[in-house]
């Protein structure tokens, strides 16, 4: 697969409303970022596939973006077991552990992942 | 091997960054008691937008050759950020051992107010400046408001906090000891007194970092000359050193409280009961915790522990960033690696006054750097054998 493929396989997945990730045909290694190559084994057999876009909050830090608004910058971890930085909507503090849902936002006419805290 | 070194620090210079670099290098050579014209190699490192307010300068080491006029016969680039000026010497005697060069100047600097203008840091260059790039993924994740780099370690000191339960107060003490350090040294920014409370006062930037806990970028270079030629300096040699060099985006990271310290320490391998005094890089207070674990002071995990039974001012028994760090001396273009670095030198020369060490002998030194905690660069100095 060329690298043009995996990124414009992406831009459709999330135009569709879901998450896209990597996975390692050879070692199974799974991951988000978009390269031709398995960073862990270094194999290109790699195949694009779909979240369900569940996970947990890995880690999370609140602070003001330029319009003064408060932002939940975060790293996400997918149960699929790839993890990103993202942001969690939430008006509340969110906690590290918070389990978490998909939800995509079109920001300047493309599509990107962001996630909102599950009702328990 | 370091016939001199030098500072020259402003929170803000209004002349030209090569004006500054010019007089830096005038005074690390009076004190090497070496003429421009014996110097034969040049290491030096560039960030974006960071050394005169360009973006990029075309063959960066030939403008800076170019304004010293110096010729050379060894040029090396380094690109490990604030780890760059640690690597920097150990390059330079390198070249040096191996006969490419017998005086190598080793440069690190710049004007971070020239970023500051753009109210943006190094690491968000992206945002103001188009087709300048920070990871090759930035397309799906700099879309995200975030205040990169301290947002990204604070990430990693929240992390830290949920799985150790390393509060606020740790790091806040972290800050307080430093300060207390800096108040000796009048190479620091800021000496006034400091209480933990203080540090928990100051507004939280992006939790849980509270601006105290952060360096302030200021302008300023460091110079640091490597030599085969003897100077009235002591006789120092490089009794460890290691680099580790990683490559995944944080999240990617098995564990983000880890960093490259962890590997460069393990390969320059020192026994750190001969080590008298520390410098470790101190962007945040969260760098030098992470650090104090990764080098194996104390086992991951266990700071908050290892902050409460020891005491790392100068006078103390583990003294750790000696001068006060960045964090009270100011971060010059967005790289703490010359401050610690000087502070090392003064140490083991006997030159810290005010905030002297008792016999100084061997200095751990560990840079961090690069976007991410990329790099990280270990290093003992010490008198040679
Ligand atoms: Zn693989």
């Amino acid at each position: 697969m060329r690298l043009s493929e995996i990124i414009s396989s992406y831009k459709s997945t999330l135009m569709a409303k879901k998450l896209p990730f990597l996975r390692c045909r050879a070692c199974s290694y799974t991951f988000y970022y978009t390269r031709d190559i398995c960073p862990h084994c270094h194999s290109r057999d790699l195949e694009i596939m779909e979240s369900k876009g569940l996970g947990t909050v890995f880690s999370v830090t609140t602070l003001l973006n330029k319009e003064k608004q408060r932002t939940n910058y975060a790293i996400i971890e997918l149960d699929e077991g790839f993890r990103l930085y993202s942001t969690v909507i939430s008006d509340k503090p969110v906690e590290i552990g918070t389990r978490v849902s998909l939800k995509i936002l079109e920001i300047d006419g493309s599509s990107y992942p962001f996630f909102v805290a599950l009702k328990n | 091997m370091i016939a001199g070194f030098a500072s020259k620090v402003h929170r803000k210079f209004d002349g030209s960054a090569f004006e500054l670099m010019a007089e830096t290098v005038d005074q690390a050579l009076e004190m090497a008691g070496i003429i421009p014209g014996e110097i034969d190699g040049l290491v030096t490192t560039f960030l974006p937008g960071v050394f005169d307010g360009n973006t990029y300068l075309h063959f960066f080491t030939n403008q800076v050759r170019q304004y010293l006029g110096l010729r050379a016969r060894y040029i090396d680039m380094l690109d490990f950020g604030g780890a760059s000026a640690l690597s920097m010497i150990y390059r330079a005697q390198k070249a040096i051992s191996a006969g490419e060069a017998s005086s190598v100047i080793c440069i690190i600097g710049g004007k971070a107010s020239e970023v500051k203008a753009l109210g943006t840091t190094v690491d968000s260059m992206d945002k103001v400046y188009d087709h300048i790039s920070i990871t090759p993924f930035d397309w799906i994740y700099r879309i995200y408001d975030s205040l990169n780099p301290v947002s990204d370690y604070a990430l990693v000191a929240a992390r830290h906090a949920k799985l150790y339960g390393t509060d606020d107060t740790v790091r806040a003490k972290l800050a307080v000891q430093q300060r207390f350090n800096g108040k000796g040294n009048d190479k620091a920014m800021y000496r006034d007194d400091l209480t933990v409370k203080d540090v928990l006062a100051s507004p939280v930037i992006s939790s849980p970092l509270h601006l105290l806990e952060i360096v302030y970028p200021v302008d300023g270079f460091h110079v640091f000359v490597v030599s085969s030629k003897h100077t009235s300096l002591r006789d120092l040699e490089i009794k460890a050193y290691g680099e580790a060099h990683w490559a995944e985006m944080p999240p990617e990271l098995p564990d983000i409280t880890i960093t490259p310290a962890k590997d460069s320490s393990r390969v320059a391998a020192f026994d750190l009961e001969r080590v008298d005094a520390f410098e470790l890089y101190d962007s945040f207070t969260t760098t030098v915790l992470l650090q104090l674990e990764d080098i194996g002071l104390v086992q991951k995990g266990q700071v908050a522990k290892f902050i409460e039974e020891h005491d790392l001012r100068y006078t103390g028994d583990i003294p750790l960033n000696t001068g006060g760090g960045s964090l009270n001396c100011g971060q010059p273009a967005y790289m703490s690696g010359g401050v610690i670095l000087e502070e090392a030198l003064l140490q083991l020369n006997d030159m810290a006054k005010g905030h002297q060490v008792k016999g100084v002998n061997n200095v751990f030194i560990n840079g961090i750097g690069g976007w991410s905690r990329s790099h990280s660069v270990s290093l003992v100095l010490g008198e040679r054998n």
